[in-house]
């Protein structure tokens, strides 16, 4: 099976395990002249046109087409009466559920959408840089590098580079509240690639946790916010949102939500290795 | 002018062939052609020289004026004494005769034995007394000529007499020890050891570690690293005997040895101001050294000076033995080299000759004089070597009959040697077959350091923009072997070493190891933002660490592999006609590279499609007292007397040796030549002679007949039974290896990172090698009548 890394043109290195994943990231960019991929078992980026321009003509073919017919294909149908029986039981029993459905459901009134955004947690309070730098190379008898005192910065003040929000629509009934198309949305703001971030989303009835789940993402760019939808509906009075766990190796950041810090070191509470 | 060669055993281990000069050359005083050191013990005979089967053996004449070979068997053999030389007389006479003599005074006695086919000139006495003879082997033919061949002869007691092997290795070198006394065991000399010693004696504030060497090898300590330094200045009194001027005190000698670590720290400039360091001498690298004589400069080229600097640096580590061993500085020393394959008949002698001329001068320097010490030079091929040395040490593995073959493939730092030994039914090997290219460890090495660079300057970072290539050129190979630079490579043998054990990182987990320290996050990912500090940046985050990069993302390790086993099939494939394919019946595996895993695996596949899935392939196991690396020592040390001086023998290209009979019996090839069929070229190691060369347009469509002396290789033409023409293999020889670019890239490889000129890419490399052709493989036998039918 062929491998393959994949630059979007952020820098974000991407390991790509088949030719169906590269296919998928390459569908997902605008900008294709940016992109580079390098194929396993060679020594050098290729741009996307060069990178086409080394595969077979079928698999060119098998793009172009993608470009032009996004719809997915059908195999087409045989054409016998079986087909057609088979279509109308499936219409008449469509039409038997919708109107049951129909008399049956309640009554839902739409009221304003709502925003969550997480308070900064205690475990992780405001912290002086500056100030924090001074005192640590005075007692090392060293200077910092540029890159160490960055990342300090990150991991002391994690919240106002890493925000979580969570937006739901609500509707409002007789039986009570409803909170549906709930809308994670996670923006990276720290100018590295986070590996890991899990967020814990609850819904609240009179003060009492109804029900409570976490998302997980991974690989979390920079560029651009991260935003993951939660099908389905919950009922409850209200919703929040908090971030249980970063993990971040690039700067060598791992915060849990349920810890006062990893080594005891109130300086530097979420540095690991 | 005639000119004769008779074969010589001497002692029971070494075979020489004698050149028999007329003794009517005006001129000059005829010189001693060769010496020999002959351990005796008391009231025991001791062979000097032997003919055997002198019923079968000939005086080969080689000169084209019309004579004829002379065969012993119409000869009479005679002891005379000429003052204070011997001399053994061989008359043609027409019928075969024997005066059997012994010279009391001297303990010299000529015997011949009919039921051994032997005629002996030996050494017998009832106490031994070391003396230096000289001994002439005289033809008289009938027309008043005599021909001579002159030897000095050097008696010694055997147990003050030492056999020393030296391995002049690439990347490491090595020596073994023998008394030859009865039941002596195979001792390893500690050259660090003995080098710490001498510099302790002259420092004695200093205490010394082996750590504290660059040529000291980590758990290896029989092991020298090849890390020596040539003084860049000199008188132009010492230029004259450059570099043979041995100095006493061991850290001012011209050549030096041994280097310590901090001699090449960045804050010490006297030993880079005064010495130019040498790693790999042995392939002779490219490189000229800028010599300062008095108030000019001099442009002295390693690979033109190659035996010199060798030969310099060969007898500084005698010269370390004889002075640190006082049994070592009274009696005999035989001392053997173990050398490469690619060195040719002339690099071989070329070296032997520089070494017996300057021995004296070494032994002066340590104030012994020659009478008290005799010192004879032979080699042996590397591969030659491990065969023996495996033989002895597992012989149940290796039980050839008369007429098998084992294929011996010794792939070490900067080398791969290649042999194939034939067995007679007594279990002696000779060796018909020698090939070598320089590639072997150090491709792997570089293709290692290559793929971290490429992932670390190029895939990690996402651009092209950083060129591998130039940072290799600037900032390792024109580092001039900082301490950056040895750490780096070091680090990079290390991962070699361990490279099965150590799990594979993906790429951006990878790039995510950072160095253990407070003060900084330096991590694999950020190294491309400073190229000055990739190299020790690189080894302080991936020393002690137990993981190594994935290497599909570049596929080079892989491909160096596939190079190199590429390399090693089509050196031996040409030979590998159908009857000497049936015969090799065992493959043996040795040298340190070979512990590369997947080296071994590849070459093993390719070796079953090759020979047959029949064929028994042994390798040395690691971790045991007989490694990869010594078992060529214990192996010269084994006497096998039909692997000598020789380095190669032509082969019929389409035939082998199918049609030399006397090859295959293994009885006669050193006496007769080996019969090359009409139209056929003609295969020498890595060279090859086209029949359609100008040259031997005398022999188009004859046959020709191959003779080996010790300083060439004769092509003869013979027209009824008188030599028509002769002419010198070498001077017609076209090198193989010189037209495939590939093999050049290869050599270059091999003596990364001295080396100064631009290197290709694994990459490359590895593509041009897949445009080359083939190498042939076996057609699958197919079964022909009746038989096709069946199944099994």
């Amino acid at each position: 099976m062929e491998k393959y890394l994949f630059n979007d043109g952020t820098n974000v290195i991407r390991e790509v395990q088949s030719r169906e994943a590269l296919n998928a990231l390459l569908a997902g960019v605008t900008d294709k002249e940016k992109v580079s991929i390098w194929i396993y078992n060679t020594h050098e980026w290729m741009s996307y046109a060069a990178f086409m321009g080394t595969q077979p003509a079928s698999e060119k073919n098998t793009e172009k087409q993608k470009k032009t017919d996004t719809s997915p294909v059908l195999k087409p149908a045989p054409r016998s009466l079986r087909w057609l029986r088979n279509a109308a039981f499936i219409f008449i029993a469509i039409a038997g559920i919708l109107l049951v459905y129909n008399f049956t459901r309640v009554k839902w009134t739409p009221l304003e959408p709502v925003t969550v955004v997480p308070s900064r947690p205690d475990n992780s309070p405001f912290v002086n840089i500056d100030s924090l730098v001074q005192v640590i190379e005075w007692t090392r008898g060293q200077k910092l590098d540029k890159v160490t005192r960055t990342n300090l910065g990150i991991r002391n003040n994690w919240p106002d580079q890493i925000l979580l929000k969570a937006q739901a629509s609500r509707d409002s009934s007789a039986a009570g509240t409803r909170f549906h198309d709930l809308l994670i949305t996670l923006d990276n703001a720290t100018g590295y690639q986070l590996d890991e971030v899990v967020a814990e989303w609850s819904v609240w009835k009179e003060q009492r946790l109804v029900s409570s789940d976490t998302i997980r993402f991974e690989k979390i760019n920079y560029t651009a916010p991260l935003q993951r939808s939660i099908v389905g509906e919950v009922r409850g009075d209200s919703l929040s949102v908090k971030v249980e766990r970063i993990r971040a190796r690039v700067f060598s950041f791992c915060y849990a939500a349920d810890k006062k810090s990893n080594s005891g070191n109130l300086t530097d509470r979420w540095f690991c290795r | 002018m005639s000119l004769y060669y008779l074969p010589l055993l001497v002692r029971s281990d070494r075979y020489f062939i004698a050149k028999l000069d007329s003794d009517h050359l005006a001129g000059t005083e005829p010189a001693i052609d060769f010496n020999f050191v002959i351990p005796a013990e008391e009231r025991v005979h001791i062979p000097v020289f032997t003919l055997e089967d002198p019923s079968r053996a000939v005086l080969t004449q080689m000169a084209p004026d019309g004579q004829q070979d002379i065969p012993l068997s119409e000869c009479q053999f005679a002891l005379q004494r000429q003052g204070d030389d011997v001399v053994l007389l061989i008359t043609k006479t027409g019928n075969f005769s024997v005066e059997p003599a012994y010279d009391e005074a001297l303990g010299i006695r000529l015997d011949y034995s009919a039921d051994l086919k032997r005629i002996t000139l030996g050494y017998y006495r009832h106490t031994v007394e070391p003396r230096q003879l000289r001994i002439l082997v005289t033809l008289k033919t009938g027309d008043d000529q005599s021909y001579s061949a002159r030897f000095q002869v050097a008696v010694t007691k055997a147990r003050a007499t030492h056999r020393v092997v030296i391995d002049f290795g690439s990347e490491a070198s090595q020596v073994g020890i023998r008394n030859c006394g009865p039941q002596a065991a195979v001792l390893q000399y500690d050259i660090l050891e003995n080098i710490m010693s001498k510099v302790s004696l002259l420092d004695r504030s200093r205490h010394w570690r082996r750590d504290d060497f660059l040529n000291n090898e980590p758990g290896q300590p029989m092991l020298f690293r090849s890390f020596y330094a040539v003084k860049k200045s000199m008188t132009p009194a010492e230029r004259q005997n450059f570099p043979f001027n041995f100095h006493t005190d061991w850290r001012e000698d011209e050549v030096r040895l041994f280097i310590t670590r901090q001699e090449v720290a960045a804050t010490q400039a006297h030993f880079r101001d005064n010495y130019e360091i040498i790693p790999n001498l042995k392939l002779g690298i490219e490189k000229s050294l800028q010599l300062i004589i008095g108030n000019y400069t001099e442009d002295y080229s390693i690979r033109t000076h190659k035996k010199d600097l060798i030969s310099a640096i060969l007898l500084r580590l005698l010269r370390l033995m004889i002075s640190t061993r006082p049994d070592f500085q009274q009696g005999g020393l035989i001392v053997t080299l173990l050398v490469p394959n690619i060195y040719t008949q002339h690099d071989v002698f070329d070296l032997l000759h520089e070494l017996r001329q300057h021995t004296n001068t070494m032994l002066a320097s340590l104030h012994i004089l020659p009478q008290q010490l005799p010192v004879e030079y032979e080699t042996i091929s590397e591969s030659d070597a491990a065969f023996m040395g495996f033989q002895q040490t597992h012989p149940e593995h290796i039980q050839l009959s008369n007429g098998d073959m084992a294929l011996v493939i010794d792939c070490g730092k900067g080398t791969t040697d290649i042999s194939m030994v034939m067995a007679d039914d007594n279990e002696n090997y000779s060796s018909f077959f020698r090939t070598g290219f320089a590639g072997a460890g150090n491709v792997l090495s570089y293709s290692l350091v290559e793929d971290f660079l490429t992932l670390a300057l190029k895939a990690i970072p996402g651009s092209n923009k950083l060129s591998v290539k130039e940072f290799i050129g600037r900032h390792v190979q024109d580092q001039s072997l900082t301490v950056d630079v040895l750490g780096f490579l070091q680090l990079i043998e290390n991962i070699k070493k361990r490279y099965n054990q150590l799990p594979p990182l993906s790429l951006m987990t990878f790039a995510g190891l950072s160095e253990e320290s407070d003060s900084t996050e330096r991590t694999i990912g950020n190294l491309h933002r400073d190229l000055s500090t990739v190299l020790p940046y690189a080894e302080a985050i991936l020393r002690n660490r137990n993981v190594r990069w994935d290497d599909e993302v570049t596929g080079l390790v892989s491909k160096a592999t596939d190079c190199i086993v590429r390399s090693m099939i089509s050196s031996i494939s040409d030979v590998l006609t159908k009857d000497i394919r049936k015969r090799i019946k065992v493959v043996m595996l040795t040298g340190r590279a070979f512990y590369f895993d997947e080296l071994r695996v590849r070459l093993e596949t390719a070796l079953c499609q090759l020979l047959g899935n029949t064929v028994r392939i042994h390798t040395v196991a690691q971790g045991h007292a007989i490694n990869n690396k010594n078992v060529a020592i214990h192996g010269a040390f084994s006497g096998a007397y039909k692997i000598t001086d020789f380095t190669g023998i032509p082969v019929d290209k389409k035939e082998g040796l199918s049609r030399n009979n006397d090859v295959l019996n293994n009885n006669m090839f050193l006496y007769r030549g080996i019969k090359i069929q009409p139209g056929n070229d003609i295969l020498y190691n890595t060279s090859v002679v086209r029949r359609n060369n100008q040259q031997l347009k005398s022999f188009r469509n004859k046959t020709i007949d191959i003779y080996f002396t010790r300083d060439n290789i004769y092509l003869r033409l013979m027209e009824n039974q008188q030599v028509k023409d002769v002419r010198s293999l070498y001077s017609v020889l076209t090198g193989a290896a010189e037209v495939y670019s590939p093999i050049q890239d290869m050599k270059a490889i091999s003596m990364f990172p001295s080396y100064q000129g631009e290197l290709a890419s694994v990459h490359s490399i590895y593509q041009d090698m897949q445009r080359m052709p083939e190498p042939a493989m076996p057609a699958p036998a197919k079964r022909s009548g009746i038989l096709q039918f069946f199944q099994f």
